[in-house]
Order: structure tokens, then sequence, then C-alpha cells
């Protein structure tokens, strides 16, 4: 019985069995609903395929409160018609399809992550521990928690990182074409990771170039290659979209979207930080040792070197997702920690009986498996339980149905703990506007002393860059061109706000009538509600403990 | 058996020291980390016991007494006998008229409530986001079991 425990694919087996018990809890506490905005907008999105059977463009839904409710028309298009499919098939409601995928992608992490280990060190016990280490590395709590949808770049990036060590390692063509296929493929399904995966490439190729010009020249001519690949998917634009932001960034400084060096270990897991950092220096002591592995660490590195360097800009004025980039971090800190601790025991077990052994790895196994609770609970103590309906909600939204009409709006208000009006986006047919408390404070306050174009500016002159935005035409329309959208709904936004500033007001009237809103919907405890409640404009339509519908009188 | 305890208390030694390390640099980033300051304190309702940094706080804490005691017990040893070499001597074990079986029993029971500890606190923490109690009980389990399992594959002879 103990020998049928002792087999690595029966190990491998309970650690993929523990990734999914652990993933469904969080999902069962919440009845299966959407806890956070990605799952929401992933949702809406399958709703759309559901009811109209293609990609919508999603007009009806628009959120003012930084994430967007409902993905738009060109985001993320492959996982949409994935997810929908899924949903479409197995009869399961859109938000029960997405949250049902999601978990079942979790199961693929350990088993590729084994996969990698055993192909590039030929040890299944380094292959378990990636196992293990990759499947509970607390960044990976936080990515299934905020952008689940990640979970799909990371998938194909790993099959990608397989593929590629297998080729180096046995040279068989039909690992490079699958690995090329993948590589499109990731294109085709999530951008960032493509954008991380297309970006380390090409320092791989450089950095092999340095050495021996042929690499340099296969760079020549896989960059125009890359290029093209990028435009078919849809990428430059992105890319386009990526360095306007890089430069013009305030706003994603404010969103708290920074994660400084000394904050790498918290996400990789502190146990796996540590074991990588002992793996590095492993494989650096051991580098004339390695073989074709070398050509393998050489591309570990210039994923890690591209994501550090990315998540450093910060200190130059420049900030870009950068978190989101250093997400990606925790794969070759699982490879390398495996390294390291395998290392590590190798070195124990000349020096020190089973006990001994036993106990230090039980310990630190222990150890980095209450890091990673810890650190899943606090994203979900964080973020998750304002999201899901409540009861009171469910009345709510029972209210809303029973006065639904096609042209109907809803201006409905969020803050931090109360995002509950998000589900209306997949679970109504309402045209939607949402905003949130945060940016309404910030807007009052503003609006108290600036005037409308020092508004429009205020975010990119805080940064040197964004500062030659705000100085000449040229870069002003260059942003302009880049991120028409955005101003749009920035405007949008402030003639809403204004609707809760000044109720009465004839801009508020005028935007009642642009935006067809017949209802406002806010959290009984926001102080927005004092002007909207004397206002001769609104009538108290439905209440409850929690929620005031508010009508608009026309 | 003459060395059973000596091993022992090297064990937990290393063990000890090895959380001192762990604690140090733990601290430094905590101090240094303002998400830990957010959760430490009531931001996002994160009371000591229910969060990551008191979690892994709490761990280190037993190591650390782990360390404490059987330092103290080491030193006492090492002045009363004036042993150079206490660790590795099994006769001042003898002399206090300590059992080793029963001193090697207290140790595995340190190690392994340690181990306990961790699985309930995670049990407890998916008791709570779940509210179900046999899904809780049961996901615990089999946690306590895929460390179990994979630490004896990682020891197991090549």
């Amino acid at each position: 019985m103990l020998n049928f425990f002792r087999k690595d694919k029966v190990v491998l087996a309970l650690i993929v069995l523990c990734c999914i018990m652990i993933n469904a809890v969080s999902f069962y506490g919440a009845n299966f609903s959407p806890m956070l905005s990605d799952m929401v907008a992933a949702s809406c999105s399958v709703k759309e395929i559901k009811d109209y059977g293609q990609i919508a463009s999603n007009e009806n839904i628009h959120s003012f409160s930084g994430p967007g409710y409902c993905w738009a028309k060109n985001t993320y298009p492959f996982i949409k018609v994935y997810l929908g499919q899924f949903s479409l098939f197995s009869s399961l409601r859109a938000e029960n399809a997405v949250i049902f995928v999601y978990i079942f992608l979790t199961l693929f992490i350990p088993i590729v992550f084994y996969l990698i280990g055993r192909t590039i060190f030929a040890d299944e016990k380094i292959a378990l521990l990636s196992a293990f280490f990759g499947s509970f590395a607390p960044v990976l709590a936080r990515i299934i928690n905020l952008t689940a949808q990640n979970l799909f770049g990371i998938l194909l990036i790993l099959a990608f990182i397989l593929f590629f060590a297998k080729y180096i390692l046995v040279r068989k063509n039909i690992f490079l074409v699958l690995a090329i296929l993948i590589f499109i493929l990731l294109g085709l399904f999530h951008h960032l990771s493509f954008i991380v995966l297309f970006a380390s490439l090409l320092m791989y190729f450089f950095v092999k170039g340095l050495k021996r010009p042929r690499y340099l020249l296969l760079f020549l001519v896989l960059l125009p290659f890359m290029l093209l690949i990028l435009y078919l998917v849809g990428g430059l634009s992105i890319i386009g979209y990526v360095l306007i932001n890089i430069i013009e960034s305030g706003i994603f400084y404010k969103l708290g979207y920074i994660a400084p060096l000394w904050q790498f270990p918290s996400i990789i897991g502190y146990v796996l930080f540590c074991f990588s950092v002992l793996g590095l220096i492993i494989a650096v002591i051991n580098w004339n040792r390695l073989e074709k592995q070398r050509e393998i660490f050489i591309y570990l590195f210039c994923l890690a070197g591209f994501l550090m360097f990315f998540a450093q800009l910060y200190y130059l004025g420049i900030i870009f997702y950068n978190y989101r980039f250093i997400a990606f971090l925790f794969i070759p800190a699982v490879i390398l920690g495996s390294l390291g601790f395998s290392w590590l025991l190798l070195i124990l077990r000349k020096n020190f009986t089973k006990k001994f052994i036993a106990g230090f790895v039980i310990l630190i196994l222990s150890a980095s498996f209450v890091h990673y609770f810890g650190y899943r609970q606090d994203e979900f103590m964080m973020r998750n339980q304002y999201v899901y309906t409540k009861e009171d909600f469910k009345a709510v939204i029972a209210w809303l149905r029973s006065h639904e009409n096609n042209d109907n709006a809803i201006l409905a208000l969020l803050s931090y703990d109360h995002k509950e009006p998000t589900s209306l986006a997949y679970l109504t047919n309402y045209n939607l506007y949402f905003l949130d408390d945060f940016h309404l404070n910030n807007f009052k306050k503003s609006t108290e002393e600036l005037d409308d174009e020092n508004i429009k500016d205020i975010q990119s002159a805080e940064t040197i860059f964004g500062r030659l935005f705000t100085r000449f035409d040229y870069f002003r329309n260059l942003r302009d061109k880049y991120l028409s959208d955005s101003l749009k709904a920035s405007e949008d936004q402030n003639k809403l706000q204004n609707i809760f500033i000044n109720p009465d007001s004839n801009s508020a009237l005028k935007s009642f009538d642009d935006f067809k809103i017949d209802y406002i919907l806010i959290n009984s405890v926001m102080d927005a509600d004092k002007k909207i409640r004397d206002s001769r404009n609104f009538a108290r339509a439905y209440i409850n403990n929690e929620w005031i519908i508010y009508k608009v009188k026309k | 058996m003459k060395n059973i305890l000596g091993k022992i208390c090297t064990i937990f030694f290393s063990l000890g020291f090895l959380a001192l390390i762990m604690t140090a640099i733990f601290i430094i980033y905590a101090l240094s980390d303002p998400y830990f300051y957010s959760i430490l304190g009531d931001k996002f309702n994160g009371s000591f016991d229910s969060n990551g940094a008191g979690l892994i706080i709490y761990f280190c804490l037993a190591e650390i007494c782990c360390f404490i005691i059987f330092g103290i017990l080491a030193i006492v040893l090492k002045y009363k006998y004036n042993e150079s070499n206490i660790l590795l001597e099994i006769k001042i074990a003898d002399s206090l008229g300590f059992s080793i079986k029963k001193i090697s029993f207290v140790l595995l029971l340190v190690i392994l409530g340690l181990f306990f500890i961790s699985i309930i606190l995670i049990t407890s923490w998916i008791y709570k986001t779940c509210g179900s109690l046999i899904f809780s009980g049961l996901t615990g389990f089999i946690v306590l079991i895929t460390i179990s399992f994979l630490t004896l594959n990682l020891l197991k002879n090549d």
C-alpha cells in the first residue's frame, strides 16, 4: 500500500486533486457565482454569445469604475468563443460555465509543470517538486481570484516551454512545430502572455546572437516574421496602446499596479523564492556541466530578466501593469526552485538521517502551503466577498427583472465593498452604467479646485514622460489617437458623475436624456444618496435593507 | 542509540536556526512591505490570526520555540555537567533520568504537531471560505496526505 503512494504518478495525482479541491472551495462558498470583475466580464460576454450566437459588441455595458464588467468586442475573442461554446454545449448558465472551465484549467498546471521538470532534469523528484511549487505559488491564488483568464496564457506559455525544451534536448522538428503552433495560439488567446513570450524570445535570440552571429541573423529574420504574426493576431494595436500607456502612466500608479523588487518574495512565495535563488546559484556554479539544458536556462533567465526589468521601470517614473508582468515570474522561479530544493536534499542525504530530512521536508512544504493559503485567504477577504450577490441584492434583481424593458438603462454606483450591481451585466438585459464612489469623490474634489482642461491632463502630468503630452501638440495628438476611446469615456464619466453632484441642474437633466437613464441604483450607506433623495427629479421606487432604486421623473 | 539524543537536538537546533533566519527575512520584508501593514491592520478585516502574515508568523514562532527550548536545555546541561560536546553525549540524558524513547516520542510529536497545526489552520480557512465541514475536512485531508506522500517520495532511494 505504502509503495503504491510512493509512485510519482500517484503523488502527482494527489497534487492535481489538491489543486482542484482548493480552487473549487472558493467558488463553492459563493454558490459558483462570479466573485471578481474579470469573471463578471467573462460571464457577461458568454451570456451575449449565448443570446446572440456571436461575439457581441457589449455596447450596453459601460463601466467607469476601473474594471470593465463586460469585455469589449476585441478583448480575448478566442477565450470568449471557448467559454461560450462550452456554455452552449453543457447547457450551463454563463457564469457557471466560466467558473467550471477555470477550475478545470487548474488541473493542467501541476501536470505541465511536472512534464517540464521531467523533461529538463530527467528526474522525477524535481518534476514532482515543480508540480507542487507550480500549483501552490501564491501568485496563482491572485490570478485565479483576480484575472482568471490569465490561466489560458500561463498554460500556453508552459506548453511552449515544454515543447521548446523537448526540441532543444531531443532535436526533433515536431516539437519545434508544436512550439510555434502554441506561440500563435497564445497570440489568439491571451495578448499579455503573448507579449511576455514574444519579448522573452526576442531577448533570447539577441543574447544568443551576442556569442554566435548566426543567431543574430536568425533574430533579424524572425523579427519581421514575429511582427507579422503579431499584426495578424491584432497585437500591434495593443502594443501601440501599451507604449502610450508606458509613457503616460499616472493612472496605473494610482490603481496600485506596482510591484517593487522587495515585493517579489511575497508574490512568488517565501519558500519558493529562497529555493529559486539557491537554484539560480546552483545553475550558475554548475554552468559548465550543463550541456543542452544550458539553452533552456538561458531562455528562462531571459524570461525572468525581461519580467524583472519591466517591473522596475517605475523607478524611472514609468508604470505600466508591471504587477501583471511579475505574475509570470513564478514560472522560471518554480523550475529553479525545484532544482535548488532537490540539490539541498541531496546534500542533506549525505550528512543526515532520513528522519531529519523527513522533518525538514515536512516543515518546508507545510510552510510553503501555509503561506499559499494565507495569501489566498487575504486575496479572498480583500476582493471576493464584495462582488457576489447576497440576499438583499437578489431581491433587487427580481424587482428589476419585473420592470425590464428594452430601452431601460440603470446608473449604478459601486463602492469598494459593494460591487454586487456588476452581476446585472450577466443576469439582466438592461443598459448599464457603472460609476464608483472613489472616482466620484475624487471628481468632487477636483471640480472644486480645477477647471475642465486641467482635469483632463492632471493624470498624465504626474510623470516626467507624461508631461510631454501636456506640452507638445504632436504628442497630445498621438495620445488622443490611441486613447480616443478612453478620453470619450472620461467625458461620459464626468457627465454621469455630475448627476450625483448637481442632480437638479440642467446638465444633469440633459444627461438623463442622452444616456436614457431610467433608474439609479445606490447602496443605502453611500453619501451620494443624500442629494439624490432631496432632488425633485427622482422618486424612490424600491428599497430594502441595503439597496435603494430611484426612478427618474421624466 | 548512544547518539540519538544528540542528533535529535542537532536537528532542532538546525531547524530552529533556519526558522530564525526565515523569520528575520520575513520580518525585514514585512517591515518594508505596505501590503503587510495593511493586512496586519483592519483595512481588509484581516485579524492577526486569520491572514497570511499571521499564519506564517505563528509558524515561525513555533519553530523558534523549539529552538529556544532545546537551546536552553542544552545550555543548562552543558553548564551543569561541564560537557564540551553536550549534543552528542547520550550519558547526560541518562544521568537526568530521561528515557531516550520518550524524548524521541516527544520530539516526533512536536514535528507532527507543527504539521497538524498547519493542516488545521488550512482546513479552518477553507471552512471559513466555503462553510461546508465535509468539503473543508476532505480538502484538509487531501492536503495532509499530499504533503506526506510527497515527502515519502522525495526520500525514497533512487
